[in-house]
């Protein structure tokens, strides 16, 4: 059963004694909730353990909302704010290995592709997804969680500063750092093969060499 | 994704525009967009319905801040002496255990443990009542346990009132530099182990702290709104090792 009433009303049910506001709630803004934690700890494990952190912190300290921000930007600043604690917590910045094909396609070209995807290409969607989601883990804690709420989540630069409790030029300063991280995580600042090159390989050659010895199954 | 040209920081010398849309475009590719899953949907409904059994916690958490203003009013001395950096000697043991707001525990784990009123809350304050009044010269370090540094962190916030309020006012701002809130000769008759020079770690108002025995010090960020950051820096690294959010008292 939906409720009907405002995110603002629900919460001051909430405080008043309302046992079942706080829950109709959270459940309005889990999804996105869970979309962000799920980012910033990098896998739904700590995200679960996150999120559910940062609701139990909502929970309690609801009394202490007194309307300055939205709230939905206050339940992702305690949301976020728990999922940094742990992060700072487990002294988590995983420097996850790149797998293998990565590195090697490094070696032959960007992930800067020289058209649009077809989107008909799940299998390569997926991979690149896998691929920006395991650099992203290799960020610090900060630039990832100001990467995934203005870049993944839309936030603006203003409203990711509230919700991060930080001034929004620190907001900037780590988007700038943390795409060029990935960039070079990446690879998107080796040069894109230009139109019209060759690929790279073997030319064609001008006519075929002869194999000394006839080829095949042995005559009779 | 909304393109705000004006949420742009100017463009990283290493990335060109087009490369930093391509950065942005990966990332959006990358969002989840997917509701969240049922187990984790029923994990927090079994919190919330635990939450829901703990007895009204509010009053009681009002009263105890209530009686631990009036134990931080006493020791007001010694906390500004924190914050100027005065006599870090001994360790203050907040750890006898009382209702935290703040807790990010399970509602299960938090239901057993806590207690509005307990004893050893009241003892805690009447002991840090009485060594601040004794001797505003012995400030020590809050003692912050790692299973618990969200609750602590709120007892510190709640004992040390100078601090989370970003200092005296003699400072800009009302806000102390961590680079100018300790007195060098007062930190020299600390026990070594104990303390450390705080590095330049932004605005706010220092506490100095053992974590798990590892000496520190928690900056308490300027307020904002209804909320204020507490930072956990340990001697001799420059990262933040925790950090909680608190509702202002």
């Amino acid at each position: 059963m939906t409720d009907e009433r405002s995110d603002a009303d629900l919460l001051a049910a909430h405080v008043q004694g309302d046992a079942a506001a706080f829950g109709h709630l959270f459940a309005r803004h889990r999804d996105r909730l869970w979309a962000v934690a799920l980012r910033t700890m990098g896998n739904p494990d700590d995200a679960a353990d996150g999120l559910q952190d940062g609701m139990v912190a909502a929970y309690r300290r609801a009394g202490s909302f007194r309307g300055d921000a939205q709230v939905t930007t206050w339940l992702h600043r305690v949301v976020v704010n728990a999922c940094l604690d742990r992060l700072r917590a487990a002294k988590v910045r995983r420097a996850e290995a790149l797998p293998d094909d990565l590195d090697e396609r490094g070696d032959r070209g960007s992930l800067a592709t020289s058209g649009p995807i077809d989107p008909a290409d799940e299998a390569l969607a997926g991979e690149r997804r896998r691929l920006v989601l395991a650099a992203l883990r290799r960020l610090p804690a900060e630039q990832r969680a100001a990467l995934v709420l203005v870049d993944m989540e839309g936030y603006s630069v203003a409203e990711a500063a509230e919700v991060l409790d930080c001034a929004v030029g620190t907001v900037k300063s780590r988007c700038s750092r943390g795409r060029s991280r990935l960039a070079e995580l990446l690879h998107v600042l080796a040069p894109a093969r230009e139109p019209g090159h060759a690929d790279p390989g073997n030319p064609p050659v001008a006519r075929p060499v002869p194999s000394p010895e006839p080829r095949g199954p042995p005559t009779a | 994704m909304t393109d705000r040209p004006d949420d742009h920081a100017p463009a990283d010398p290493g990335l060109t525009p087009e490369q930093e849309r391509h950065v942005r475009h990966l990332l959006v590719d990358a969002r989840h967009t997917g509701p969240t899953p049922d187990d984790v949907v029923a994990r927090l409904d079994r919190v919330l319905a635990d939450l829901a059994t703990e007895p009204a916690r509010e009053a009681a958490v009002v009263r105890l801040a209530d009686r631990r203003r009036r134990a931080g009013r006493m020791l007001v001395a010694a906390a500004a002496v924190v914050v100027l950096g005065v006599g870090v000697n001994e360790v203050v043991d907040l750890s006898g255990g009382s209702a935290g707001s703040d807790s990010a525990t399970t509602g299960g784990e938090a239901a057993s443990e806590d207690s509005a009123e307990s004893p050893e809350a009241a003892d805690n304050g009447a002991d840090l009542l009485g060594e601040g009044a004794r001797d505003a010269t012995r400030t020590r370090p809050f003692r912050l346990r790692a299973e618990d540094f969200s609750r602590d962190a709120a007892e510190l916030q709640a004992v040390a009132p100078q601090a989370a309020s970003g200092g005296t006012g003699e400072e800009e701002d009302g806000l102390v530099s961590g680079s100018r809130s300790h007195d060098h000769r007062q930190l020299s008759r600390a026990r070594p182990q104990e303390v450390c020079e705080p590095g330049d770690w932004g605005r706010g108002g220092l506490v100095p702290v053992l974590y798990d025995g590892a000496p520190g010090w928690v900056v308490l960020r300027p307020v904002r709104g209804e909320t204020q950051v507490a930072d956990l820096f340990l001697c001799g690294s420059e990262q933040t090792v925790r950090s909680v959010t608190l509702p202002v008292r």
